[in-house]
């Protein structure tokens, strides 16, 4: 499970096409951002010869993140108030920093892990995704 | 497909009842009427941020007119990249480095989604938005890469675990879910661009089960863990 907190700056626009045809634009972004990320990855896995108990702990808390969003819609206009949209949407983040790394093990004949809990430097957690669709509109 | 037209169906009802209410200002001091022809939509709206290249700014409303607004509702589908990297070292029982690293990736990981947007002008040039936005729950397949002697490639020679103790492992990622919350306002400081400023949650989760790595299991069980294994 993850969260991100993004401030950010941006710029939008719009324009005109031809008749009743408008398209809108925005691009936003940040050169900072916190991420708070909480991963369990655990293996509860057993067999008559081999026991494998674990959970593993993987934490992300940074303020280094950078973020940056574009999008962009076609707008036909149905009546003066309604209107219908093609839209695309595409957004990329980065983010690294300390991450901490906790082990519970109470069974590993497999791996034979020991539990341990350490903090490592370099830890990276990269999203993007990019979207499209229909939309409807109104306005009043 | 279904879940789509469903969605977009949706949409419509919640938006039908509001049809009949569109208001058209009434010509007089301060909103020209929309000229015949031009480019411009006839019977010009209150707030109608498209007013094409004859209007006069990015919003137009009555002098009267305390506020103005303008929602949307999007329905679409969203691709979605996730990688997830935490490089360190453990050291086995005799001092070898055992594991040096983890990555966590989606694959296949696309989903129906949708964006109610709210946007409000209080004042002219100045429009405040709110924003929230999610996708439809589905199941995905997450692909786990450990690197380290402790692990061994499909190619590589067992170092004594069991068939499993191979990586990469799939698993598969229950009800992978996102949602985002977002907020802010833009100033227009032309008719055609504007300045955004605001702030947004991003949420993302996800549960790891069923793990496998496609090679035999231990105790000669078909290809997967084929051990009981907890929702992680």
């Amino acid at each position: 499970m993850q969260k991100q907190y993004l401030p950010f700056i941006g710029l939008r626009g719009l324009g005109w096409c031809c008749s009743n045809l408008y398209y809108r634009w925005r691009v936003i972004g940040s050169p900072f951002g916190w991420t708070d990320l909480k991963n369990v990855v655990g293996l509860h896995c057993f067999s008559a010869t081999q026991t494998e108990i674990q959970n593993t702990l993987y934490t992300l808390n940074s303020g280094a993140a950078r973020w940056l969003e574009v999008e962009g819609e076609a707008i036909y206009s149905l009546t003066p108030n309604f209107k219908t949209n093609f839209w695309l949407m595409g957004n990329v983040f980065r983010n690294s920093g300390a991450g901490n790394i906790q082990g519970n093990v109470q069974g590993s004949t497999l791996y034979r892990s020991q539990p341990n809990s350490f903090s490592i430097d370099n830890a990276k957690l990269s999203q993007s995704w990019y979207a499209l669709g229909l939309a409807l509109e109104l306005s009043f | 497909m279904t879940r789509f037209a469903l969605l977009l169906g949706a949409l419509c009802m919640v938006l039908a009842p509001c049809l009949g209410s569109a208001q058209v200002a009434p010509p007089g001091p301060g909103i020209p009427p929309a000229g015949p022809g031009g480019p411009g939509f006839p019977g010009t709206p209150l707030f109608s941020p498209f007013q094409g290249p004859g209007a006069q700014s990015y919003v137009q409303r009555s002098p009267d007119e305390a506020w103005t607004a303008r929602t949307e509702a999007r329905a679409g589908h969203m691709w979605l990249a996730y990688n997830m990297s935490f490089p360190y070292q453990i050291s086995d029982f005799v001092g070898n480095p055992f594991f040096v690293g983890m990555d966590l990736s989606l694959k296949d990981s696309n989903y129906w989604m949708g964006i109610a947007i709210l946007e409000l002008q209080p004042v002219q040039d100045f429009i405040v938005y709110g924003r929230l936005g999610g996708n439809i729950p589905k199941d995905s397949i997450a692909e786990m890469n450990f690197t380290g002697a402790g692990v061994r490639t499909p190619t590589s020679v067992p170092l004594g675990a069991g068939a499993n103790a191979g990586s990469p492992w799939e698993w598969t990622a229950r009800q992978v879910f996102w949602w985002m919350v977002e907020g802010g306002v833009a100033w227009m400081f032309t008719r055609d661009f504007g300045l955004d400023l605001g702030f947004r949650a991003e949420h993302l989760e996800f549960y790891l089960t069923s793990p496998r790595n496609q090679t035999l299991s231990l105790n000669n069980n078909p290809p997967g863990f084929a051990i009981p294994c907890d929702r992680i």
